[in-house]
């Protein structure tokens, strides 16, 4: 009863007499954070001759894969932040990866390269919001996600696992947190009210980093419109517009987050004479779910709409541009130190819009992380995925399905 | 309409002060390094430029409803929480405890004040005041305490203090 009173009064007396938070100007600071990460990856997958390959017997491989890699990754960050006597606090964020997946371009882009992944600029005001410039995620897959259940093992579905599997026939799609590329764009997410924050953001274009012009008007050249009558047409998308509502809150001791979010874009134009007709932009919704109590995060997240797998555009030129759909439900815990986890994924899509059948991408992760100290982990995941379209010839002629399973012993460190 | 309607609500909230600022570690983060819990450094990344003020910020936010430490606060709190409390004032530092009896000893009774002289958590940031009266024929007079007993309570208030302070660190 004592320290009720007691706490009664302060919290009366801290309530009827005390100051309005004031925060003080603050000079800017530069911090250095990092990542580094060495895996162990036993990876067994289908690797088959694509189809029409000539010479190749049906049935026989155009070659064999080992199964046992090392390999490592690593981020520097570079954290800008300071708050102005107005109460606006500013800051930038500049990322920088080693992110040449899979030597993406054979003998030239090598997988030791850097480059930038986020890079932004901010500005915060308590009553107003935060804007971000620059190479962001939008709202929906990036600052207000929810639902995706990536916090154990390398990340699940979206960790480590796809960087070991060679081909690209042989990796099932999915959608996570900063799957839609870091596109230069405008950010605005509003202060949070009664456990509610919106935000939205927009982009011109398709392209991230330093500039706007090429050298050559090619498929990756930001500000390419449209094909002229005698062009090529290049598939891209273009003002990409993302919208998401956040709730927050906290009810008998569960949290509870909840997400409801949208992403359309324009397309490019295909003026081609005789054009089948241009591609078809974005137009999807994303909801996510998430539960956390007691040590457990329970979260979900589905997305439908007129997109193909992976959230690559429709170019309706084939029998088949059915809506994507995709879900994805997972589920840690967390005891002191060790971290274990699950999901699973599927999604069905056009996949190839010339066969009429729908593809089908699962994915089946768990896995288990153990702090050593802070910053310090020990990981090992197994993550299993498949692709299936009739008619696909995915893994070889008249086999339409590949499947890969990844199987990870990491240990990574975070300063 | 509608579209106004919902900007006219967020404006009057905003404007109405509801609304709370979003802190950049509440956005999401899909880097690689955002999935390691913790940080080998102890904060977000190694100063390079400029001053931490991590540490002094987590001690204004405890402190936030307290106009003295609050590891000192708390712990005078505990620490004479065997008296009846008669008041407390958490922004002077000032606690006053009513007289209270032992049952084993009902011819005296105590009471003590304590003040906590300050934000910083020093060993010469509390001062305690023991006072004893002993029963006579049926009246309290006052009486001496020992030399020592004001001396002892304050240790014992530091110690309890670092209790708190090593607690809150190992988090």
């Amino acid at each position: 009863m004592r320290k009720i009173l007691l706490a009664t009064t302060a919290v009366a007396a801290a309530a009827v007499f005390g100051p309005a938070p004031v925060s003080a100007q603050e000079a800017p600071t530069v911090r250095i954070g990092g990542f580094f990460r060495f895996n162990y990856a036993f990876t067994d997958q289908d690797y088959q001759n694509p189809a029409g390959t000539t010479g190749i017997p049906a049935g026989q491989r155009v070659a064999n894969l080992g199964k046992s890699d090392f390999t490592s990754d690593m981020e520097v960050h570079v954290i800008v932040q300071g708050k102005a006597a107005n109460g606006i606090s500013y800051g930038a964020t500049i990322e920088i990866q080693d992110d040449q997946n899979r030597e993406a371009t054979s003998g030239v882009a090598t997988k030791t390269s850097l480059d930038t992944d986020e890079m932004y600029v901010w500005v915060s005001s308590p009553q107003a919001g935060q804007l971000r410039f620059g190479d962001e995620d939008g709202v929906v897959l990036g600052a207000l996600a929810t639902g995706f259940i990536t916090s154990f093992g390398t990340g699940g579905m979206d960790g480590d696992w796809l960087d070991n599997v060679v081909g690209a026939n042989n990796r099932p799609t999915y959608l996570a947190g900063g799957y839609l590329n870091d596109s230069t764009k405008v950010i605005y997410t509003s202060p949070q009210f009664f456990g509610f924050d919106f935000g939205a953001s927009f982009g011109f274009n398709d392209g991230e980093g330093e500039d706007s012009g090429c050298e050559v008007l090619g498929a990756n050249c930001d500000r390419y419109d449209s094909s002229g009558p005698f062009g090529t047409y290049r598939l891209r998308r273009k003002n990409e517009v993302q919208a998401a509502l956040r709730y927050r809150g906290s009810f008998a001791g569960v949290g509870l987050a909840a997400m409801a979010g949208y992403i359309g874009s324009g397309v490019t134009k295909d003026n081609r004479l005789g054009s089948p007709g241009s591609g078809e932009g974005l137009n999807v919704g994303v909801f996510g779910l998430q539960a956390t109590a007691y040590g457990f995060t329970v979260g979900g997240n589905y997305a439908f709409g007129r997109a193909n797998g992976g959230l690559a555009l429709l170019t309706n030129t084939g029998v088949d541009d059915r809506d994507l759909q995709q879900w994805s439900a997972g589920a840690t815990y967390t005891m002191g130190p060790v971290t274990v986890g699950g999901v699973y994924s599927y999604g069905t899509s056009a996949g190839s819009e010339a066969l009429p059948a729908a593809r089908k991408d699962k994915i089946w992760s768990v896995g288990a992380n153990y702090a050593l100290a802070p910053g310090l982990a020990l990981v090992a995941e197994y993550t299993g995925g498949s692709r299936e379209e009739p008619g696909s010839n995915l893994n070889g002629p008249g086999r339409d399905k590949t499947e890969v399973d990844v199987f990870i012993l990491s240990t990574r460190i975070a300063f | 309409m509608r579209k106004l309607l919902a900007f006219g609500l967020i404006l009057t909230l905003t404007a109405c002060g509801y609304g709370r600022e979003v802190k950049n570690d509440e956005y999401f983060d899909d880097s690689q390094r955002a999935r390691v819990q913790g940080r080998l450094s102890g904060s977000d990344g190694i100063l390079v430029f400029g001053t931490d003020r991590s540490s002094s910020r987590q001690q204004d936010a405890q402190e936030g409803a307290l106009g003295v430490n609050a590891y000192l606060w708390r712990a005078t709190l505990d620490t004479l929480s065997f008296l009846p409390l008669s008041s407390a004032d958490p922004f002077g530092g000032v606690i006053i405890t009513d007289w209270y009896s032992p049952p084993a000893t009902p011819g005296e009774r105590f009471r003590a004040t304590a003040y906590i002289l300050g934000r910083q958590l020093r060993s010469d940031g509390v001062r305690v005041s023991v006072f004893r009266q002993e029963l006579h024929n049926g009246s309290w007079v006052d009486a001496p305490v020992a030399q020592t007993t004001n001396t002892d309570m304050e240790n014992q208030i530091l110690a309890r203090a670092r209790e708190l302070r090593s607690q809150t660190a190992a988090r």
